[in-house]
């Protein structure tokens, strides 16, 4: 990144940033003149759920199972750290069935099992189009109606698409 | 509730091939004969394999994906598989083997 982009990305003024770049924090500056802008964004958004919660939500956003999955598929292989989604899945704001969807995702990157704080059984599947009964048990253990098409995320996560 | 064997889950994913069963269809009890991998656990408590290879007697519509969850001792998660590409015509099997099988479970709902 260059100082224009450190600025716009950071909104820290570039006298500052210059500061950085010749005074005791040259390292920080090292770090951000290293890192890819569109990296950096990344990273930055990866300390902000609402990109999960979009996609736990997804009755409200999406009107496409190919969209929705294109979405998912990028943040589950992004690296980002499970216990986000066991944190969604304890977040009283949010829906039972996005709750419910956070909790099987939880589960299927961490092979770990987590207590949902109602019994209600939602009707619903991982995406809110797809209202198939599947033999997924990961998903059933949730009451959800099915999970992750496992042949398409596999496919996107050797070639990058699918 | 979870299952907390490889045993309870072979048991697991008899109760849902059971589901899969139309009432109508239910004349008489639909025998399922435990073979491979699932079997050898039953005998000598070894895990040889992650997926149950069954031989049934009729024709009975299995999702395609299916699979049922167990929680090991360790608090992970691990799946068991039904395997659909096991047929019982390659391996070898005893003449007898419907007459000597040993009874595990009678599903009904």
């Amino acid at each position: 990144m260059n100082q224009q982009q450190m600025h716009k990305l950071l909104d820290v003024p570039e006298r500052t940033l210059r500061d950085w770049k010749t005074g005791n924090r040259d390292k920080l500056y090292k770090l951000l003149e290293t890192l890819d802008y569109d990296t950096a964004q990344r990273l930055l958004n990866m300390n902000n759920n609402s990109d999960l919660k979009k996609l736990l939500e997804n009755e409200q956003y999406y009107a496409s199972l190919r969209d929705f999955e294109k979405n998912l598929y990028e943040v589950l292989v992004s690296g980002r750290d499970s216990k986000v989604w066991l944190e969604l899945s304890r977040d009283t704001s949010l829906s039972k069935e996005a709750r419910t969807r956070a909790a099987y995702l939880y589960s299927f990157l961490s092979n770990k099992i987590t207590q949902l704080s109602f019994k209600t059984k939602v009707n619903v599947g991982l995406y809110h189009g797809n209202m198939n009964d599947t033999g997924n048990g990961l998903a059933r253990l949730y009451g959800l109606k099915n999970g992750l098409d496992m042949a398409r995320f596999n496919q996107f996560k050797m070639t990058g698409r699918f | 509730m979870i299952a907390t064997s490889f045993k309870e889950a072979i048991i697991d994913m008899m109760a849902e091939i059971a589901k899969q069963i139309p009432d109508s269809h239910k004349q008489t009890p639909v025998k399922a004969y435990l073979t491979g991998g699932g079997a050898v656990h039953y005998y000598c408590n070894s895990r040889v394999s992650d997926d149950v290879d069954l031989i049934m007697q009729f024709s009975v519509k299995i999702p395609e994906d299916l699979f049922v969850v167990w929680l090991n001792d360790e608090g992970t998660l691990e799946q068991v598989h039904y395997d659909h590409t096991y047929n019982s015509t390659f391996g070898l099997l005893h003449e007898d083997y419907e007459d000597r099988a040993v009874h595990m479970i009678t599903y009904r709902r």
